[in-house]
């Protein structure tokens, strides 16, 4: 039975022609989104949020925020990058209100767009699995990463995985650069007390293996 | 061999709790420099972390595309 997402995509090859279709608000460009930029983003919102349902919430808000504004997307990164940011931003908005939702304080000062201290470059591209890291030993890590606590988590996620500068990662997360230095330290440190008994099986670390 | 990490860094960022940032962080990184224990460690992470870095992304979760379908597109009847 074909589902009714079963859809020929290739109609949205490249991205302005999806963008295209975001802004006529079709439908097969929506799904093309989901499954073109999907996967990497959830891993983001997960890996940020630190729980899988915090996630799905987080990338449900990001996308609408981002249909929304799509009329507005300037171009001026790619779609993927936009989106990147959006997650970002999305993300600690919900964290921080969790946060002050426990403290019973809301401080909310979250109307502005919200993604301008954001200027890194997402790595978009799929990147081959270049170590033959088993599932297992993946799963372990991120499972270690989801496993810190909120502030040292995002700090590591946005330094470390995805790649922000110390200045950037810092404003994204309102601390100074000592104070996002000083989680990096402690988020290492943890990391690699989980992940101490982690074998690295000879040969799986060859650098650049690409023939 | 399994070894937890380096008590000495641990017992460090333990004393420093609460200690202004750029003193922490100057102690800890003058820390991590010079030992080799660390150095092992870090090295140890820092592959681990390329691996996760260059992985793909898994797919989504079961029935999350159609449930973020939904709500961005809801079906027209
Ligand atoms: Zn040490």
């Amino acid at each position: 039975m074909s589902k009714p997402w079963d859809t020929d995509l290739s109609i949205y090859a490249d991205e302005a022609a999806l963008l295209q279709g975001l802004r006529r608000r079709e439908r097969d460009a929506c799904l093309c989104m989901l499954k073109h930029y999907g996967p990497r983003l959830y891993r983001l919102a997960l890996r940020l949020a630190g729980d899988p349902d915090v996630a799905e919430d987080v990338l449900q808000d990001a996308f609408i925020r981002g249909c929304e504004r799509i009329d507005s997307f300037e171009g001026l990164s790619s779609l993927g990058t936009w989106l990147h940011r959006i997650v970002v931003t999305t993300a600690l908005m919900h964290l921080r209100a969790a946060q002050s939702s426990r403290v019973a304080r809301a401080t909310a000062s979250d109307g502005d767009d919200g993604t301008a201290f954001l200027e890194y470059q997402a790595d978009e591209r799929d990147a081959p699995d270049r170590a033959a890291l088993s599932a297992e030993l993946r799963a372990q890590i991120e499972q270690a990463i989801l496993a810190l606590p909120d502030a040292l988590r995002t700090a590591f996620v946005l330094r470390e995985l995805e790649g922000m500068s110390t200045a950037a990662a810092a404003a994204a997360l309102g601390v100074s650069e000592s104070a996002l230095k000083v989680r990096l330290h402690r988020a290492r440190a943890a990391l690699r007390d989980a992940l101490s008994h982690t074998a690295v099986e000879a040969g799986v670390f060859q650098s650049g293996a690409s023939q | 061999m399994s070894h937890p990490c380096c008590p000495e860094l641990l017992a460090l960022l333990d004393a420093l709790d609460g200690q202004p940032p750029d003193a922490v962080e100057r102690a800890v990184s003058a820390h991590v420099a010079s030992c080799e224990r660390c150095a092992g460690e870090e090295r140890h992470l820092d592959d681990l972390l390329a691996a996760v870095r260059s992985s793909a992304a898994p797919m989504l979760p079961t029935g999350l595309e159609a449930r973020l379908l939904a709500r961005l597109c809801p079906p027209i009847t």
